[in-house]
């Protein structure tokens, strides 16, 4: 029983408390709603300082995301180049540029007036580093020379008339830009090598390394360090990357005999995926890096000939490989292109 | 080609010396930038060593005295601080990360300072006028502010175990009125995954926390006997 008294002594405290607690409401009531009050005003406009605040880094966001995908695309029409198409290629990205500039860009000008430049340049940086690799690209293939950053920043000054603050991009974007730039930039070296530019790929190899000499003096003092010193290390690798294939494009291609009768550009890099085209004008393709590099001399009516590995490893390995072996057309195109190699001597 | 392979054109050379220069500027500048905010965080931690008296039940007005005192000092360091930035107009945000963990800081001690003198909730522009910022050039952010909120009411329910302990019954009342209706303007929010909403998230077990103090006082009739009014402050609560 001792329960039920400790039961009820609970509950009429509970009661007392209770009505205690109603009377206090009651008396508390005027003077906590003013303060409450007051600060639930003060709380609808922090609210509406977010709300304004999270719509505009939304549309910020969006702006980035299509200046990423326009200028991506910018970039790889920039790729399509080759000695033949050069005009046409970059004719074509420098309106696709234009293009973003004007429809993307724009829409950042007036998001990102006064302190929201800064305030919001996590929601729009991937997008301007994207456009700054895209115009470098663009202005790199047209020239030869880096597109400066005061350069581009004149290019955004149309944009807003003259009552607002202009859209300049930072420093810091420019250079994380021009870091992705470098990776473009071995992209296309290595292609130009394939495609016999050699020249052009040793240009592309010094201005990339330049680019990575300057950096490295800048990189330690800029803000947000890490995110750079990451790109730094990819850039590095490009560099090499872009150094050996210039290397074993110099080693190699010394072996490498223009034909004659052929004005056209021979291939340089003999992929398996090239070996369709290969088989189909076989005179063109005498000589591939990827093949191994000693020179095969043989006899042909008594004379001493200097033949390239190609024809010989085409018959003897790669052939076989395709099961190309029987092929009649082959057989042929092999002999025109040995008779080729014997009149060059 | 060959000509420039070897040494590289003079205007590539002439822009990233600039950039160097300019990064190098923007290094300085943070470095004086953080000489401040060192100073704010010392003087905000004396601030917090005196305010934890609070818990060991000294008299209230003793204790905001004494805080009371360093809020002229922070004051004098935010102005450091503008005076910096009046420098480069528009890079408030570029360098706030640099000061954003200790203006949070700071804004918490503040809250809960004017919270035990008047028992109110320190507003965004009251805690400006504090550290005398101005919106206008260099203002106090609007987030930092309801995350140096959050902080706040972190500390209230060791605030009112403490109380109790001390013979303050009143005190779970006035505390369980005061963050149910924080709680409640937090609601108005509407939150983004970030910082905040996590320190938001956070509140209500202070909330709970002060509720089972207060449920634990009441159940007991410990409170029935106070009947002093909300917004006279802790400082009366205190015998």
């Amino acid at each position: 029983m001792t329960e039920w008294n400790i039961d009820q002594s609970v509950a009429e405290t509970m009661a007392a408390a209770l009505q205690s607690s109603v009377k206090r409401v009651r008396t508390m009531g005027s003077t906590s709603e003013s303060s409450s009050s007051s600060f639930k005003d003060a709380f609808g406009n922090y609210a509406d300082y977010l709300n304004n605040l999270n719509e505009k880094r939304e549309r910020v966001i969006k702006a980035s995301r299509d200046i990423t995908v326009n200028s991506k695309k910018v970039i790889f029409q920039v790729h399509r180049i080759s000695k033949d198409n050069r005009e046409e290629v970059l004719d074509k990205a420098e309106k696709d540029l234009a293009a973003v500039t004007e429809k993307y860009m724009s829409k950042l000008v007036k998001e990102l007036q006064g302190t929201d430049f800064w305030k919001l340049r996590r929601a729009y940086s991937p997008g301007v580093q994207e456009y700054v690799e895209a115009a470098t690209f663009c202005k790199f293939c047209r020239t030869g020379t880096l597109l400066n950053l005061d350069d581009i920043n004149a290019t955004l000054l149309p944009l807003s008339d003259p009552s607002v603050e202009p859209l300049q991009i930072n420093v810091l974007d420019y250079l994380l830009g021009l870091a992705d730039l470098t990776g473009e930039l071995m992209r296309l070296a290595i292609g130009r090598i394939s495609d016999r530019e050699l020249e052009y790929a040793e240009e592309i190899c010094q201005f990339v390394r330049d680019i990575y000499r300057e950096l490295t003096l800048i990189v330690p003092h800029m803000d947000d360090s890490s995110d750079m010193k990451l790109k730094m290390d990819t850039m590095l690798q490009s560099v090499v990357k872009i150094e050996n294939a210039c290397f074993s494009a110099h080693v190699r291609g010394s072996e490498y005999m223009s034909l004659p009768g052929s004005s056209e550009p021979s291939s340089f890099l003999l992929g398996l995926s090239d070996a369709g085209s290969l088989f189909g004008n076989t005179e063109k393709r005498c000589f591939s890096p990827l093949l191994p590099a000693e020179r095969f001399w043989t006899t042909y009516r008594g004379k001493f000939v200097h033949v390239t590995p190609s024809s010989a490893l085409l018959q003897v390995t790669v052939l076989p490989m395709l099961g190309f072996e029987g092929s009649e057309s082959v057989q042929k195109a092999i002999l025109e292109w040995e008779q080729f190699a014997v009149v060059a001597c | 080609m060959s000509g420039g392979a070897d040494s590289p054109s003079p205007s590539l050379d002439k822009q990233f010396e600039e950039f160097r220069s300019q990064i190098e500027e923007s290094g300085s500048l943070r470095e004086k930038i953080r000489a401040v905010v060192l100073e704010i965080e010392s003087t905000s931690r004396f601030m917090h060593s005196g305010l934890l008296l609070v818990h060991q039940s000294r008299p209230v007005p003793e204790v905001l005295e004494k805080a009371n005192a360093q809020i002229g000092e922070l004051k004098g360091l935010y102005n450091r601080l503008a005076e910096i930035f009046r420098e480069c107009p528009g890079q408030y945000y570029r360098y706030h990360g640099d000061w954003k963990s200790e203006t949070q800081t700071v804004v918490s001690l503040l809250a809960f300072l004017h919270w035990l003198e008047t028992g109110n909730l320190l507003l965004h522009t009251e805690a400006e006028e504090k550290l005398g910022l101005n919106s206008s050039e260099f203002g106090l952010d609007i987030e930092d502010y309801l995350i140096g909120v959050c902080f706040m009411s972190n500390e209230m329910p060791r605030f009112v175990v403490n109380q109790v302990t001390a013979g303050d019954y009143d005190c779970p009342r006035k505390v369980l009125k005061f963050l149910t209706d924080l709680h409640a303007a937090f609601r108005m929010l509407n939150l983004r995954n970030d910082f905040l909403r996590k320190k938001f998230d956070g509140m209500k077990y202070d909330l709970k926390r002060v509720e089972e103090v207060h449920y634990d006082v009441k159940i007991r009739g410990l409170a029935a006997t106070g009947d002093s009014n909300g917004n006279q402050g802790v400082a009366d609560g205190q015998s």
